[in-house]
């Protein structure tokens, strides 16, 4: 059976019509664009005609079935489920990602501050010519010690929003199977963190404290170093990028 | 200049510290206190009695005001006498504070030799005094006793180190010398001025002290001040 894409088309749209099929220019839509790739990929449209099922099969395929409550009600649940839990997992995944790389970064801005900027006993030697003046480097490793417990808190919060979005989604099962068991229904969880009003201070304190000795450190320790060198382009007295 | 910086910056962390642990509660503030006084203590005793003799081979007597203040004030801290808590920690106050005061100004010419974890220790030890002082005397009024205790431990301890200067090591590089025997005068006018000017810097001197303790009204003389400016 030897068909061109409009004869195809036709057939097609003629059948759905038949079928009261809803969204027929979407599917319509759909299948232009197959016989565009496909020519482009050198078959001719009778080919691509003889790939496909015959119109009609393909409408009475893409009609919807009479399904009975029960079975819409629990189609509609399954997809309830199953978006929920692919944006549950996308949420879980950004945070612990974002969990994971802030106490990666604590620890590397801990490590460096201690070892390029404080090394008190010159137990690194080979670390500290990084800063020529031992003072100006070491209020410079002061201050990425303190953006590290400014990362570290940050890490703390994303801790307890990674618990509180696992608490959220705990409850919505719960709520799922107790509304299918005619069971009582909980009110839903906000996604905001539970943090008691005390540790939320003590995190809001640690979070404006070390913001504060992170910004004190870096301004002294530029401008003593700048003072030492007499420019303030302190790289260049130093030869960072030569 | 980065460790004239590197002074600021750890003399306003102790500045918030104690404004923290004023807030928090006193058996917790008393409990980081005793643990700094030990610390302080036990620290210095290892480094007088064996670091020293033993490790660097050289004898070091405590001449200096801090240096005395290392053992006294967490000693009577510690012994926690009634009547004898109040002036040794304001007079360990006064050498935590003359000390950040001198570091911020002048360190980069003073120490700018001195090796880190010289200068790190010195800030814990300076630190501890200055914490605990400023945190006694916010709960405990000080009484003219107190002062005039103040004043004669520190008669004492210039007395003192003037008599220890022979057995002392490198006794030109103390600033304790440099203070009482009026060298910091010495080093910047010229010799002709000294005849009149070193007088001058010990009456100025005696003048700072006195102001400084006089800093710390008793507690009833305060409220009457107090009591005085409202109506």
């Amino acid at each position: 059976m030897f068909m061109t894409k409009r004869e195809f088309l036709a057939r097609l749209s003629t059948a759905l019509d038949k079928n009261r099929y809803g969204d027929k220019n979407r599917l319509l839509h759909g299948y232009e664009a197959y016989f565009a790739q496909k020519v482009s990929d050198g078959y001719s449209e009778s080919e691509v005609c003889a790939l496909l099922q015959v119109p009609e099969t393909i409408a009475g395929s893409a009609s919807p079935k009479r399904l009975s409550r029960a079975e819409k009600a629990y189609l509609k649940l399954t997809v309830l489920l199953l978006r929920a839990l692919m944006g549950f997992l996308l949420l879980v995944m950004l945070l612990t990602g974002m969990l994971i790389i802030s106490v990666v970064l604590s620890l590397l801005y801990a490590g460096a501050g201690f070892l390029l900027g404080l090394n008190p006993f010159f137990m690194f030697r080979h670390f500290a010519p990084v800063f020529r003046d031992y003072w100006s480097g070491a209020l410079i490793g002061l201050s990425l010690i303190s953006l590290s417990a400014l990362t570290a808190a940050g890490g703390a919060y994303y801790l307890a929003l990674v618990r509180q979005s696992l608490a959220c989604f705990r409850r919505f099962i719960e709520n799922l199977l107790s509304a299918k068991k005619g069971g009582v229904l909980q009110p839903p969880l906000s996604l905001n963190p539970d943090i008691s009003r005390r540790a939320n201070r003590k995190l809001r304190s640690a979070c404006y404290l070390s913001l504060a000795f992170f910004a004190l450190c870096l301004v002294t320790g530029y401008f003593s170093a700048a003072l030492e060198v007499k420019s303030l382009l302190i790289w260049r007295a130093w030869n960072w990028f030569v | 200049m980065g460790i004239n910086a590197m002074s600021l910056v750890v003399f306003s962390a102790l500045n918030l510290l104690v404004h923290g642990l004023g807030r928090c509660r006193e058996e917790r503030a008393k409990g980081l206190l005793k643990v700094l006084w030990i610390v302080l203590l036990f620290g210095n005793l290892i480094r007088y009695v064996f670091v020293y003799p033993v490790i660097v081979g050289e004898v070091h007597i405590p001449i200096e005001y801090s240096t005395v203040a290392y053992f006294l004030v967490p000693a009577m801290m510690l012994w926690n006498k009634k009547g004898h808590v109040v002036w040794p920690a304001l007079y360990g106050l006064i050498a935590g504070l003359l000390y950040f005061l001198t570091m911020i100004a002048a360190a980069n010419r003073l120490y700018a030799d001195a090796p880190p974890y010289d200068v790190y220790i010195s800030y814990f030890c300076h630190g501890t005094l200055y914490v605990n002082g400023l945190l006694v005397l916010r709960k405990n009024r000080v009484s003219d006793r107190d002062r005039a205790k103040t004043m004669l431990c520190l008669l004492i301890v210039s007395v003192r180190s003037l008599l220890l200067k022979k057995y002392a090591i490198d006794a030109d590089e103390l600033f304790i010398y440099d203070v009482l025997l009026g060298n910091v005068i010495r080093m910047v006018l010229p010799k002709s001025s000294w005849s009149f000017t070193v007088p001058l810097y010990y009456v100025a001197l005696n003048a700072l002290i006195l102001l400084t303790l006089r800093g710390f009204l008793p507690e009833k003389r305060r409220n009457r001040r107090g009591r005085g400016k409202k109506e």
